[in-house]
């Protein structure tokens, strides 16, 4: 299959990738590891007239670690995320999703900040950020500015950046606790039918929803001493009914939901 | 567009339109065949290859993408006398029947080497879940890597290479 026409730049500077996506009056896009973004040129779902390939621009492709978090650049790979001691020192579940991410190959090539752009609401490493309260970090021609993941998806395949902005990094607090990742799929390199992340740090369990709804999910409880399994289970149950998991050939939106539930139950009890 | 990179080691301009897939540039401008073509959805692995050195699925990138990066195609890592390991164990192990999973399938047993120490067969099965094959059921291919990883880890060893385990490597 073969895409329609299009022009491509690789800019050394996000400056210069701000002023060639302004002069594309929209019709530009950015171009990261390419594994959601080629497959839909391929099938001209997508016909952006410029692609301007950002993996060229310095800074974007480390992981850095400051006081109380650590800064993922967004054009790090999958791979480079779960192989990073920094990440799986300090934020576990993170390297540990990434890990379960299509194949060995599309982790090479496929990035994080792709992943969160892309704003597919069966992206893995998204539910992973909602449940460890990630904040990312974007920059635009005005300037930079932090946004909490949960301000970040706004509808199906849509995001808050605007058509100029560029996702040049996530923070994630350096807070350790209990994690866990369940996710339900066909084959090993499918896609999550539907999968549940848990973040369990102090009295707070971070919740994030894979597939269950327009977009990347997720919630937190506050966990009091007394509270036992059947009773969070209880307040999922509450929460789910209130979400509009998408049908397809892999399971009606009431499976979904009904899976969505033993996820959590099991996440709950493979803790690690 | 004007375009350089390296296939098999050896140096190569091209001037190609943004559109055109890396397994399209090396099938049909470097007339390699070997790299296959099935799904070209990114979904069976025939069209792995290595992109300085770790395994990517070509149908799925650009060949300006590659602009200025190492590929190595099956065609480029043995001869017919001299194998590469990892084909040396296909052979050896029966990996292969009709043979075209087999060029994608060994290069991305290969990239394993930067990912894998001593990989448990399991751990391969994961390596390799990217990478269908509708012959063989996959036991000898499992097999065959195993001791493709093993024989290539001897040769570091032997010649006192560490990178190919070298898992910061990995980007
Ligand atoms: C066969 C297959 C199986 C897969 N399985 C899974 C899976 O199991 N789980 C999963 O989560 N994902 C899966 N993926 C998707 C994979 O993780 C992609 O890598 C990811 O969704 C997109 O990342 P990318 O770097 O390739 O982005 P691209 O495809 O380059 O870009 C995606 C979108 O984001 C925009 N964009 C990218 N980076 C930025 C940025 N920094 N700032 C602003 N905009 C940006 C682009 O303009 C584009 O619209 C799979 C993909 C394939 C092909
Ligand atoms: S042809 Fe590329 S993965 Fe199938
Ligand atoms: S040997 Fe025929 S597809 Fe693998």
């Amino acid at each position: 299959m073969i895409p329609s026409s299009f022009d491509y730049v690789v800019p050394q500077s996000l400056q210069e990738a701000f002023s060639i996506l302004r002069e594309s009056d929209g019709e530009g896009k950015v171009l990261a590891g390419g594994h959601s973004l080629i497959p839909l040129m391929k099938l001209r779902f997508a016909r952006p007239s410029i692609l301007v390939d950002i993996s060229k621009i310095e800074g974007l492709s480390k992981v850095e670690e400051n006081d109380d978090f650590i800064e993922i650049g967004a054009m790090c790979s999958h791979a480079l995320v779960a192989y990073s001691n920094l990440v799986k020192e300090n934020s576990p579940l993170v390297a540990h999703v990434a890990a379960q991410i299509g194949d060995a190959a599309i982790r090479h090539r496929g990035t994080i900040g792709g992943s969160i752009c892309h704003g597919d609401p069966a992206s893995d490493i998204a539910g992973a950020l909602f449940a460890t309260s990630a904040v990312l970090v974007i920059a635009g021609p005005n300037g930079k500015r932090e946004m909490k993941v949960e301000d970040f998806f706004v509808g199906f395949l849509e995001t808050a950046l605007d058509p100029e902005e560029i996702l040049i990094g996530i923070k994630l607090p350096k807070k350790l606790g209990r994690y866990s990742f369940e996710k339900l799929q066909r084959r090993s390199i499918d896609w999550a039918i539907v999968a549940v992340a848990l973040n369990k740090v102090e009295d707070t369990l971070g919740v994030g929803l894979v597939n269950l709804g327009p977009t990347p999910a997720g919630f937190s409880l506050s966990l009091s001493r007394s509270e036992d399994t059947a009773a969070l289970l209880e307040k999922f149950r509450d929460i789910a009914a209130g979400l509009t998991p998408p049908s397809d050939i892999f399971g009606s939106s009431q499976y979904r939901k009904v899976m969505a539930e033993v996820l959590f139950s099991r996440a709950l009890s493979n803790l690690v | 567009m004007q375009i350089k990179l390296r296939v098999n080691g050896k140096s190569l301009d091209f001037d190609v339109e943004p559109r055109l897939l890396l397994v399209e540039l090396i099938r049909d401008h470097v007339k390699l065949k070997g790299t296959n073509i099935g799904c070209d959805t990114t979904s069976c692995g025939a069209c792995t290859v290595l992109i300085n050195g770790i395994s990517a699925k070509s149908c799925t990138v650009l060949a300006v993408q590659a602009d200025g990066c190492e590929i190595t195609t099956i065609e480029g890592i043995g001869t017919v006398e001299k194998l590469h390991p990892m084909q040396e164990a296909f052979y050896k192990h029966h990996g292969l029947q009709c043979g075209f999973c087999t060029p994608g399938m060994i290069m991305a047993g290969i990239s394993l080497a930067t990912e894998l120490e001593n990989p448990e067969s399991d751990e391969i099965r994961l390596g390799i879940e990217g990478n269908l094959c509708r012959c063989t059921g996959y036991n000898n291919i499992v097999e065959a890597i195993k001791t493709g990883l093993a024989e290539m880890k001897q040769l570091a060893k032997n010649a006192n290479i560490e990178s190919h385990f070298d898992r910061k490597e990995i980007h």
